[in-house]
């Protein structure tokens, strides 16, 4: 559409361009009552008149013309009589004062208007007499050559040099022999660089070279029937071509010719000029986007243009031999011929309209057709652009759809749309949906009412708005028709040289509202965290790709600035994420979640993570409390190891109650089976030997109570006395040990025996030792059904582990001890295993007593494999040097 | 007259061992063997071709327990008597559950155990 617009448009400049750029003056006058008025002049007119011609516009002709009667009755009766006048006059400009001779044409342009065109002949006008002028001179020359037997040479040359036109005299063989001062200033040499020296040959362009030479030759032949004028390209001493009409004939009697040579470069190039403004059309009309046709009163075509045979699908030369009816719709002849005969008549008629067309092929084409008239060939006849509007008016419909569409768009947007002016602020149109974020019901109501500059809050802001020139997502605050202020988001274009301004609006006073908020919740949060600082808990706001984002002042001075960086590197000074991270869990299941972790620093840090809604409404991150637990859990940690001493403590007295228990109830069981026994038998004299082993075993089981009550002290006492320790020489505690054991045991038969590596043997002990020593020996004798109940102890030394220990080795030939019961027997705390007994409080007593020395003890068959055979208790002690 | 039934001793005590032989003695009864500890007693049970009738059950001993003893002395012979004499009264229903005849709390006065014993071996002859 826009296309078709613009070639239409481009098409009348062109033709209204062509008017006004003839280079002829042309004047239009209007016949009005009986008289005419100058109502226009095109661009030559101005220029010849030296733009004064606009003083006479509206002027009556009778006035101007009133000393020039000539002109007003060729006026006149061109108006009257609707005929072309041709006229050549001399006129003198009344606007300038300038005379000259024009060539006048006046035409009719129903139905009542002239055209004058005035064409500058002054030039020709002038050539043609000097032409004339040169050759009467010429002819006056020759005559008086012919008579120079009367004149003197002097005289001849006086007639030469005056003829007023460039003249030469050439000789038989090209050379020029004389000039006169013309021609001197035509060619731009001097007299005596032409006479005799150059041939005219020289001063003539390579084109015409050849014939001019054929005319030398031809005219010292034949000079009746050569050639005597002509024009041809004269080249000067600079090289410059000037069209020149020279003419020539020889001396009589003589082989030498005489030329003038006349200068029409300039008449020339007006010709050129009138030329190409003639091609120039006749190229517009066939280049023409628009038929145009021609045709006479009657509608027969005189002229059609390629255009024309285009639209029409006839050729030209069909379209000039058949009339505008046979392109015409046969029911709108009718119409047609009566608006032709108006238009012919200068009756008021429509001249731009829309017409179907008839074509060739019989298909019809809508097409517009603007008329008006022409001469054509002096006579006036109607002329008829036709213009295939098919594309156009598909174009409008388009546009009107288009138009239609963007209008319910427009109208209808969630979006306030509209155009204000710069410079006043008025708003110029809008929807009604802006309209109402102002307050307004309708847009009527708020374009009559509303203006833009009365209503910004900061009336700065406006001038920086527009200074920008075009904005996205720009905020503006100003307020409704009540006064309310309102926050709006815009993006808005400012055209400036329309003094337009064209955007679009949304209401984002609720988002403002809740980011103001927003912030100061946030504030509040500052306030709380700081007030939280104060009392040593750590905040900061970590990103779900680990960043920090904040840290208050308690974690900068534990960690330093960590802001920006990754969270598990710096706190927790690890290359990968914390196993246990809160913040990924809390993000993951939308909720506070918490941990314990340890710090690079060492310390322990309970942190709680929650997910965080800051100001930039994204829930990509996390608030968190970090709380130093270090001492909590150092108190946690002792508060364990506490409890786990106090229940093994328990657990053992609870072993130790539990073996007491049996151990003594065993015992007083023996002595009550004893005592009855022997009460029995007391009065048996045959008996009396077996009274007396009963007494025995009471004993005994009287001093085993008294061990075990001993064992009891001694292991309470141990569990307090802890691991002072001192040198002691273990073989002297040993033989003092074996003393009071083979004392106490006097009614069994004993081979204990010591061999030793060395006499001075030491370790670090303390009197505990002697314990050792006698609940192994007892053990070893209790356990022991052999009438010589044998005990060798084994000294010697070893090293293990880079310690040099002292091994001592409780060989006896008892009972022995069952693999299963190899550790158990020295088991120290309380068992599940109840029914499981081993030997007693005394090896869990020598355990606990060896390990306080950092040493061990075992027991191991004496011969491998053969319990039966007794066995070894081995006790590994430190040895001090 | 004299009592021909015998009896098996398991105590890891050797004093009891000593004392409980004297009382079985006295009582009237055939000592069949002493045991040190419940591995020992099923050893020396399986061994007997003549299954004593009463066992004397210690519960608390080195390598094995009374009632692990007594079980694997019940799925030998169901009929064989076995007292529990124990200081530890805290399995006196699960010995009862396996089949012991009687569980006696020590400590005991020589009636009660002959008493005991000797309804053991009545119980055989009802």
């Amino acid at each position: 559409m826009r296309n078709i617009v613009n070639k239409t448009k481009a098409s009348e400049i062109r033709f209204k361009s062509l008017f006004k750029g003839i280079p002829i003056p042309t004047y239009s006058w209007q016949k009005i009552d009986d008289d005419l008025i100058l109502i226009d002049y095109n661009a030559a007119a101005e220029k010849i008149t030296n733009g004064m011609i606009k003083d006479y516009v509206d002027k009556k002709a009778s006035e101007m013309y009133i000393n020039q009667p000539e002109i007003l009755e060729d006026l006149n009766r061109c108006a009257t009589d609707k005929v072309s006048i041709f006229r050549e006059m001399k006129y003198g400009y009344m606007s300038t004062g300038v005379d000259k001779f024009l060539s006048v044409k006046y035409g009719f342009i129903p139905p009542d208007l002239v055209i004058v065109h005035t064409e500058d002949i002054t030039e020709k006008k002038t050539f043609l007499e000097r032409l004339k002028k040169s050759e009467k001179e010429l002819q006056a020359l020759n005559l008086k050559l012919k008579q120079k037997n009367d004149m003197s040479e002097e005289k001849y040359k006086t007639i030469f040099e005056n003829t007023g036109t460039a003249t030469i005299i050439v000789e038989d063989d090209t050379t020029i022999s004389l000039i006169n001062g013309q021609f001197e200033e035509l060619s731009g040499y001097s007299r005596e660089e032409i006479e005799w020296k150059k041939s005219w040959t020289e001063f003539v362009s390579e084109e015409d070279l050849e014939r001019m030479k054929k005319l030398h030759y031809s005219r010292r032949k034949d000079p009746e029937s050569t050639l005597r004028k002509y024009e041809f390209r004269f080249v000067n001493r600079e090289g410059n071509i000037r069209n020149i009409l020279i003419v020539i004939d020889l001396i009589p009697g003589t082989k030498r010719s005489v030329a003038s040579l006349l200068d029409i470069t300039a008449s020339k190039k007006t010709e050129i000029a009138k030329q190409e403004l003639y091609e120039n059309f006749i190229d517009l009309v066939n280049n023409s986007p628009d038929g145009i046709i021609i045709a006479d009163e009657n509608g027969c075509h005189l002229f059609a243009n390629q255009r024309a045979a285009e639209i029409t699908g006839y050729n030209i030369d069909e379209l000039l031999g058949m009339s505008g009816w046979e392109l015409t719709r046969p029911e709108e002849i009718k119409k047609y011929k009566e608006r032709l005969k108006k238009r012919l008549g200068s009756e008021p008629h429509k001249n731009v309209y829309e017409r179907i067309i008839v074509r060739k092929d019989g298909s019809e084409l809508l097409t517009e057709f603007r008329t008006s008239k022409t001469i054509w060939k002096g006579v006036i006849v109607p002329m008829t652009v036709i213009r295939d509007i098919t594309e156009r008016k598909r174009a409008e419909e388009k546009l009107k759809d288009s138009e239609e569409k963007y209008r319910y768009l427009f109208d209808n947007a969630q979006v306030g749309l509209y155009w204000s002016r710069i410079s006043d602020g008025k708003f110029l149109e809008c929807n009604d949906t802006f309209a109402k974020l102002f307050g307004y019901d309708t847009r009527e109501e708020f374009l009559a009412d509303y203006n833009a500059i009365e209503h910004y809050i900061d009336p700065n802001a406006r001038n920086k708005l527009i200074d920008k020139k075009k904005v996205e997502n720009y905020e503006i605050h100003v307020t409704r028709r009540d006064g309310t202020p309102i926050w709006l988001n815009i993006s808005a274009r400012i055209f400036e040289k329309e003094d337009r301004f064209e955007g679009a609006a949304i209401d984002i006073t609720g988002r403002k509202k809740a980011e103001k908020k927003l912030k100061e919740s946030e504030e509040k949060s500052r306030n709380l965290i700081d007030g939280i600082s104060s009392v040593g808990i750590g905040i900061d706001i970590v990103s779900k790709d680990y960043k920090v984002l904040f840290q208050n002042q308690v974690l900068k001075e534990k960690f330093g600035e960590l802001t920006g960086k990754i969270c598990y590197k710096n706190y927790m000074g690890l290359k990968a994420p914390c196993g246990s991270c809160p913040m990924i869990n809390a993000l993951k299941n939308n909720r506070t979640e918490s941990t314990e972790l340890i710090a690079a620093n060492g310390n322990s840090y309970e942190i709680f993570s929650a997910p965080y809604l800051g100001s930039d409404r994204n829930t990509d991150k996390v608030i968190e409390i970090v709380m130093n637990i270090t001492e909590r859990k150092q108190a946690e940690r002792a508060l364990r190891e506490s409890e786990e001493k106090y229940r093994e403590a328990f657990n053992r007295a609870e072993f130790y109650k539990d073996i007491f228990a049996h151990d003594i109830n065993n015992i007083l069981q023996s002595i009550l089976a004893g005592t009855q026994i022997s009460q029995l038998i007391l009065d048996n004299p045959e008996k009396l030997d077996e009274l007396k082993i009963n007494a025995e075993i009471i004993k005994d089981q009287v001093v085993r109570g008294s061990k075990l009550v001993s064992n009891v002290r001694k292991i309470s006492k141990l569990e307090e006395k802890g691991r002072s320790l001192e040198k002691i020489e273990i073989l002297k505690v040993l033989k003092n040990t074996v003393s009071f054991v083979k004392k106490s045991y006097k009614n069994k038969n004993l081979a204990i025996q010591v061999d030793s590596v060395d006499e001075n043997l030491f370790i670090k002990a303390n009197d505990f030792l002697e314990d050792v020593f006698e609940n192994l020996l007892i053990n070893a004798i209790r356990h022991n059904k052999n009438l010589i109940i044998e005990n060798t102890v084994r000294i010697s030394r070893v090293r293990k582990g880079g310690i040099r220990y002292l091994k001592m080795e409780f060989l006896d030939n008892g009972l022995g001890v069952d693999d299963s019961m190899k550790e158990r027997i020295f088991q120290r705390g309380y068992s599940k295993e109840k029914g499981v007994y081993g030997m007693g409080l005394g090896l869990s007593l020598v355990r606990g007593i060896i390990e306080i020395y950092n040493g061990e003890v075992w027991v191991e068959d004496k011969v491998e494999g053969d319990r039966s055979k007794g066995s070894n208790f081995v006790l590994l002690i430190p040895e001090v040097v | 007259m004299f009592k021909i039934e015998k009896i098996l001793i398991v105590d890891d005590e050797r004093s009891l061992q000593f004392f409980y032989e004297k009382i079985l003695t006295i009582g009237g009864f055939r000592v069949a063997g002493i045991a040190s500890n419940g591995k020992e007693a099923v050893s020396m049970f399986k061994s007997f071709s003549n299954k004593p009738k009463v066992i004397l059950m210690d519960q608390r001993m080195p390598e094995m327990s009374g009632i692990e003893a007594s079980k694997l002395i019940l799925q030998i012979d169901s009929s064989v008597k076995i007292i529990f004499i124990s200081a530890d009264a805290s399995v006196k229903e699960e010995a009862i559950s396996i089949g012991a005849f009687l569980f006696i709390d020590k400590i005991i006065t020589v009636s009660e155990l002959l008493g005991a014993i000797n309804r053991a071996i009545e119980s055989y002859e009802l």
